[in-house]
């Protein structure tokens, strides 16, 4: 009984550690990433998507 | 093979120049090593005749409706055609920004493949095929192929529908400009398969094989497995070892397919069966590792390691092939980012920050989005920078790429004429000489042995006589 609780605690314990870890190494990348990015993206979005107007090719 | 890019181009700053001049304008400015161009706007030759080079590497970079367009030179490997794609990339923003530079106008360059606004422009992919393989078993079995593989070949795109009507993420840039199964044409009711035959080599031998549906990539990864997947599934065809897989209606399969990000729509063949797009590519990485363990030498290994292991990782957990295939890089970027601006993902897409995030993960002539993955070490970089470097200005060793971009690179102003399949170069006395390049894997390094400078030229054309 005690050991089946304490491989479950250890089971739940390594899937939190999992999870905290996939969570933050996206959040962090992706934060970073979106932090480098903003300055290259214009200020006014619906302008900008609205002028690319392109000709068709093939 | 070779893969043939069409660029967006977009000056915001010099809005009364119409795109073909901004393009020639490009097409002009490139500042490597190059055949000439005519820039004589008043010239009687079209602008796009006047506005063709052909580069150092082999490759040829000119105007194509109202679009820079690249064409890579001819390789033997899908590993060659990402380098060689990269250095199209790269040699493009190059002569952008030697005309942006010229012109006083800031001009963007985009790697994507539709403006949302109605408009599309293509990446087309060439392969080389032998003239006894029957069009009829090409019909047949290449549109379960091409529909089916935008599971791995798309780039992501924000709004649905040729002018972004309907909100949401596809995969493809693509599959809403494909109107009709089969047909020469490329810029208008788009065909799944392509009947343009030209190919540039002795056409009772061979057949070019001109695919249109795919998209323009910007993880190398997705370049590579698209060049060297479809090169794998020919190679399988011409042993006869493909399994009968018939879509019945494919034009409605490549939206339907391009429309489900999660990938479990299904498909109706002729014979009635019902399989989902990633069924359909199993099955056809199962047939090709079949037969490259009779004919290893027909295939490409790592290839076929790698096709294998992304259906799995996209049947399993899509998220996990965020390194390698862009429509998935892209949809965790802008999901990502659609959580940073307080917004519920799963209705965000017609969100205009979204959509402006899409057209900045194709630019390439600003430090953006994907660059930012790639510098963060999230992108499969699959070739050097050096390896890039080199095929911007090397040709090929082993293709008839060899000979036309080693002229080009010694001695460009005495480069006549170039076409993929024969050149006109002037010798030293003035002489021009016609040189046929019509088999492809013909005048390659080991051929015609080393050709170490101009001087070296004239000795080689008499010889090439």
């Amino acid at each position: 009984m005690a050991d089946r609780v304490q491989r479950e605690r250890a089971q739940q314990r390594a899937e939190e550690v999992v999870e905290a870890t996939t969570r933050s190494s996206h959040a962090v990348d992706y934060d970073a990433i979106l932090d480098e990015i903003d300055s290259v993206l214009e200020s006014d979005a619906e302008e900008y998507v609205r002028s690319f107007v392109q000709k068709g090719g093939q | 093979m070779g893969i043939e890019t069409e660029y967006g181009i977009l000056a915001p700053d010099a809005p009364e120049l119409h795109p073909t001049v901004l393009s020639a304008a490009v097409v002009a400015a490139y500042p490597g090593i190059a055949t000439g161009t005519t820039l004589e706007w008043d010239d009687p030759i079209p602008i796009e005749d006047a506005h063709n080079r052909v580069l150092a590497n082999g490759a040829r970079l000119y105007v194509d409706h109202a679009h820079p367009e690249y064409s890579g030179p001819e390789v033997t490997s899908a590993r060659a055609a990402v380098a060689y794609d990269l250095a199209g990339d790269a040699a493009v923003v190059a002569a952008a920004r030697v005309a942006s530079a010229e012109l006083g106008a800031e001009i963007g360059i985009y790697k994507n493949n539709t403006d949302s606004q109605g408009a599309s422009y293509g990446c087309h992919e060439n392969h080389l095929l032998p003239r006894s393989l029957p069009w009829e078993s090409i019909r047949s079995a290449l549109p379960a192929f091409l529909v089916s593989r935008a599971v791995i070949t798309g780039a992501g795109r924000v709004g649905i529908g040729q002018h972004g009507e309907r909100s949401g993420y596809q995969l493809t840039q693509r599959a809403d400009f494909f109107e009709t199964a089969e047909g020469i044409q490329t810029t208008q009711r788009r065909p799944i398969l392509n009947t343009r035959d030209e190919p540039h080599a002795a056409p009772s031998r061979y057949r070019r094989l001109h695919v249109i549906t795919g998209d323009a990539n910007r993880c190398p990864f997705t370049t590579w497995l698209k060049a060297g997947a479809l090169a794998g599934f020919l190679a399988c065809l011409e042993a006869s070892a493909l399994p009968g897989l018939e879509l019945a209606d494919p034009v409605a399969a490549f939206s339907t397919v391009s429309h489900d990000t999660s990938l479990t729509a299904l498909l109706e063949l002729a014979d009635g069966r019902r399989l989902t797009a990633l069924d359909l590519q199993e099955a056809f990485s199962e047939a090709v590792a079949g037969d490259a363990v009779r004919r290893p030498e027909a295939y490409e290994a790592d290839v076929n390691a790698a096709w294998a292991q992304v259906l799995s990782d996209l049947r399993n957990d899509p998220a996990a092939c965020a390194d390698r295939l862009d429509w998935v890089a892209k949809r965790e970027l802008l999901v990502a980012y659609a959580v940073r601006l307080g917004l519920n993902p799963d209705d965000a897409w017609g969100e205009p920050r979204l959509a402006q995030l899409d057209l900045a993960w194709a630019r390439l002539d600003r430090p953006g989005p994907f660059d930012a993955l790639e510098k963060a070490g999230r992108v499969c970089t699959l070739v050097t920078p050096s390896e890039v470097a080199t095929a911007g200005v090397e040709p090929p060793s082993d293709t008839r790429a060899w000979l036309r971009g080693t002229l080009v690179r010694l001695v460009p102003e005495r480069v006549m004429a170039a076409s993929w399949d024969w050149m006109a170069v002037r010798d030293t006395d003035g002489r021009v000489h016609r040189l046929d390049l019509s088999e492809p894997t013909g005048l390659t390094a080991e051929r015609l042995g080393p050709v170490p400078d101009a001087a070296a030229v004239d000795a080689l054309l008499r010889r090439l006589a």
